[in-house]
């Protein structure tokens, strides 16, 4: 995790990727405008109004979601920023070949219409994703809970769990397209290939869309291989059918977890060869 | 690879109903290694299949599994042909 200047904000100066107001504006090609150059009336920075305003957790989500960001290969502009014309901000800018993500934390207050729309203007000039809480009582409230699933309909989303045993981090999610080599238009594509094999049949599930190294979250010192996660997309899809034909799902691999349906390849044999 | 074991469905009445495993279909090369020699797959992505192996009521886990994928906002391609084929064949098996 990045270290913190004495005032307790992140200090990125040891990041390469992440970048200042005039090369996230360069690389864009937007009139990108800082937080830190637009003025309120009592003549402090709107980023300072929100450095000592924010909240504990919506600063520990922004981090988090920086560093989640930086860590599946974005350059990122850690500041609030907004577009020329537009009147709203984000918390931060990620960019990766020719992708422009704006994203925003939102605390459980601000998950309503109004600051949806608000934020949605951002759209216009690039993706938005909002990072949005969880891991609660309060935040996996009922209404809550579908107004932050509606959200996922037009913009990605990514959950900050709250977890006062292991640590807070960002939770993966499968249907965000920042974590994909895709835009949220072109969506993440698979192909399923159904076949009859003597008395079984074989549902085959391929990605044509793929995964960002290390998308779920996972510590750039120790990089887990895009096939594992895929492994576990298709261990939860398995699950999920289990679950809704009332079946159960019984882990036969001497691994802990999903890692018992991979094998390290040098160990396989093919019926085949 | 196919392994055989992969991990099982199992029905209320202790049947397996299906399994899931991870199959890797990359090219098989011979790799001599100090200690051993041993076949290597070299894989990329595109070599990565999850397999629902079906064994009772396959048209209608094929069925879940789409509506299971689409749920995890994935859009999935498919032949129609061949998922009303399996139905049909699927039913007469299961």
């Amino acid at each position: 995790m990045t270290a913190e200047n004495a005032e307790g904000t992140p200090d990125y100066s040891r990041y390469p990727s992440v970048i200042g107001i005039a090369a996230a504006r360069q690389i864009t090609g937007l009139a990108l405008v800082s937080a830190r150059d637009i003025q309120s009336i009592d003549g402090r920075s709107y980023q300072e109004m929100e450095e000592q305003s924010e909240s504990k957790s919506h600063q520990a989500a922004k981090k988090h979601g920086v560093w989640y960001f930086l860590s599946i290969g974005y350059q990122v502009f850690p500041d609030g920023v907004g577009v020329q014309g537009t009147n709203t901000l984000a918390d931060f800018i990620a960019v990766r070949e020719s992708r422009t993500v704006f994203v925003e934390v939102l605390s459980d207050t601000n998950v309503n219409d109004v600051t949806l729309k608000k934020k949605a203007q951002l759209q216009k000039f690039g993706e938005f994703c909002f990072i949005l809480f969880a891991g609660t009582k309060r935040s996996a409230e009922e209404s809550l809970r579908a107004a932050k699933l509606a959200t996922e309909s037009w913009a990605d989303v990514l959950y900050f769990r709250l977890d006062g045993y292991g640590g807070s981090f960002i939770d993966s999610t499968y249907r965000a397209t920042i974590a994909y080599q895709t835009t949220r238009v072109q969506e993440i594509r698979t192909v399923l290939s159904l076949e009859q094999r003597g008395r079984a049949a074989s549902v085959s599930i391929r990605f044509l869309t793929h995964l960002y190294e290390c998308a779920f979250n996972t510590p750039m010192y120790n990089p887990v291989p895009v096939r594992k996660h895929y492994e576990e997309i298709f261990l939860k899809i398995f699950t999920k059918v289990a679950y809704e034909r009332g079946e159960i799902v019984k882990l036969t691999s001497w691994a802990p977890g999903y890692n018992c349906i991979s094998c390290d390849a040098q160990k396989f044999r093919h019926k085949d060869d | 690879m196919r392994r055989n074991s992969g991990i099982r469905m199992i029905d209320r009445a202790g049947h397996v109903t299906a399994r899931l495993k991870s199959e890797y279909r990359g090219v098989l090369v011979y790799d001599k290694h100090v200690w051993d020699e041993v076949f290597e797959r070299k894989c990329s992505v595109d070599d990565i299949f999850g397999v629902f192996e079906v064994r009772k009521g396959s048209g209608e886990m094929a069925q879940q599994v789409l509506s299971a994928v689409e749920d995890f906002g994935l859009i999935c391609e498919f032949d129609p042909a061949a998922l009303s084929q399996l139905i049909s064949t699927g039913n007469s098996t299961g």
